[in-house]
């Protein structure tokens, strides 16, 4: 997999260009005022920078993503271990879990609602709650397929508990974990902007449900452009972490 | 008492106590009436809305559509018209994929990072360029499904290619499309399904999520409009029924897969 880098390269430049010049040119036929281009969404973008009415939302939306993605990967990663090393605990939930990652969580949101109130809590909550689950899927699916013999060997050099967890299971399990974390900030970050867009008074969701309503379609582009580059910048630092973790050579259209 | 036991016993006590807490909770008075209905009060209701077809609520009579089979025959249509087009064009595009290895290390990377993106982010834009309505909907259901239909069909081909089926194959001599139909079809048929299987938890998700939002009518509508108009009992009913419909259809293609699998030995 490692010829051609050139022609690939030159490939994904050639992708990129497309797909601004396809979105130019839908543009150029829907009308500008109904699907803003590229050009367009950009200055948009910088006029709500210094208009203001952009940055106290974007505000909104990175606290509540901070802290919802602490959450997310506090409990992930708590339900992960605990259901990777104890079978009881797996046996019991892993298919009550698997099967409540497949429900479309949005119908939950009022219950998020009715208890964490209105404010930015419902939105953290929920947030965590949307992204929690691949972190812990992850995790105990690392602890599982981890090689036993790691912990023969710990166990005949009597490291104690904590040694062992430290020394031999967390570095054998950190591969599949860091892709866990970064699945786990994609569906944050969707579980943030939806709760917003659901109910809220601020943050991009906000945003993008207000400006439907005043059929404001610039805006939108905006600020659609605002979270995919907030999108993109996190997944690359999260994808270059996993890259240097895991080092070996990337597999066929590995993208999870 | 042996795991499995204990892991059942568990399970099953934890799913109670869940059940009594949301029975306890709002008739102890410790949960507003607004906030959380009793769960034997939920399940009544349920029932009620699937015996007569009908949702007991004065907006929902108001505004012309009571009736459930409007609401869960708008979700299902969605959620199997935006579904097929992502199977149909998400496994033309993974063959295809499959077979230009150059095309798919060009695409990796925006693959890689398609479902970082917010995508419920283009939903008001949706609305405003093609108004509120199924098309919206679909569409949105088309995106969230495609790639993730494409990847899989295209990871599935190739690890058959890694295996001894086809190599049996070319030294019978199959022509291209006996190679096809013989051999990649039923060696790649597990795998596909997977991602078809995947496909149909993100439209579904996709479609819900969209009417939750912004719709006229559908399951995920009747959550949203009962929340906004105080429904409890019906918001939960509604919600039950989401819930119960995706774990059926859910076990329904796990069950699918398994056989596939089973036979594929």
């Amino acid at each position: 997999m490692r010829e051609k880098p050139r022609r690939v390269r030159l490939g994904q430049a050639a992708v990129l260009l497309g797909l601004l010049a396809a979105w130019e040119g839908l543009s150029r036929k829907a009308g500008g005022l109904f699907l803003p281009g590229p050009g367009a969404a950009v200055s948009t973008v910088a006029d709500g920078v210094q208009g203001g009415w952009l940055l106290p939302h974007l505000a909104t939306t990175v606290v509540e993503l901070g802290w919802a993605y602490v959450w997310a990967v506090a409990i992930g990663l708590s339900l992960g271990f605990g259901l990777g090393t104890r079978p009881v605990l797996r046996e019991a939930y892993e298919d009550l879990l698997l099967n409540l990652y497949a429900v479309p969580k949005v119908t939950l949101f009022p219950l998020f609602l009715a208890s964490f109130k209105l404010g930015m809590a419902s939105k953290v909550a929920f947030g965590a709650f949307h992204g929690l689950f691949p972190v812990a899927i992850y995790t105990w699916t690392a602890i599982r397929t981890m090689n036993p013999v790691h912990l023969k060997v710990a166990r005949s050099l009597k490291l104690s508990s904590w040694e062992t967890f430290w020394r031999v299971l967390f570095p054998a399990v950190l591969p599949g974990i860091v892709t866990g974390l970064r699945l786990g900030f994609n569906l944050t970050l969707l579980g943030v902007v939806l709760g917003e867009m659901f109910a809220s008074r601020g943050g991009l969701g906000f945003l993008l449900m207000s400006f439907a309503g005043a059929f404001d379609a610039t805006r939108i582009v905006a600020v659609i452009v605002v979270l995919v580059v907030m999108a993109l910048g996190a997944n690359g630092m999260l994808l270059a972490l996993e890259r240097r973790i895991r080092r070996g050579p990337e597999g066929y259209l590995q993208v999870s | 008492m042996t795991l499995r036991r204990k892991a059942l016993t568990l399970r099953w006590l934890t799913l109670l106590v869940l059940f009594g807490l949301v029975e306890a909770l709002p008739r102890a008075g410790l949960v507003r009436p607004a906030t959380l209905e009793p769960a034997s009060v939920i399940l009544g209701r349920l029932m009620e809305i699937i015996v007569t077809g009908s949702i007991p609520s004065p907006y929902f009579a108001r505004t012309g559509s009571p009736t459930l089979a409007s609401h869960v025959s708008a979700t299902l249509g969605s959620i199997l018209l935006s579904y097929a087009g992502a199977v149909v064009v998400g496994t033309a595009g993974g063959v295809l994929l499959w077979r230009v290895p150059l095309l798919a290390r060009i695409l990796q990377p925006y693959l890689v990072v398609y479902y970082a993106l917010p995508l419920f982010a283009l939903y008001p834009l949706f609305i405003l360029l093609f108004g509120v309505g199924f098309l919206p909907i679909v569409l949105l259901g088309f995106c969230f499904a495609i790639v993730v239909v494409m990847v899989n069909t295209a990871l599935g081909l190739r690890r058959v290619d890694e295996e001894v089926y086809p190599k049996v194959g070319r030294s019978l001599g199959l022509g291209p499309a006996q190679m096809y139909l013989s051999i990649y079809l039923p060696a790649a048929a597990p795998y596909v399904f997977s991602g078809w299987k995947l496909g149909f938890v993100y439209s579904t998700i996709s479609v819900v999520a969209s009417e939750f939002l912004i719709s006229v009518r559908g399951l995920g509508h009747v959550i949203d409009r009962s929340y906004r108009n105080f429904e409890t009992a019906n918001m939960y009913a509604a919600i039950l029924l989401v819930i119960a419909g995706v774990l059926v259809a859910n076990a329904m293609l796990t069950r699918l897969e398994r056989r596939l699998y089973r036979r594929r030995g």
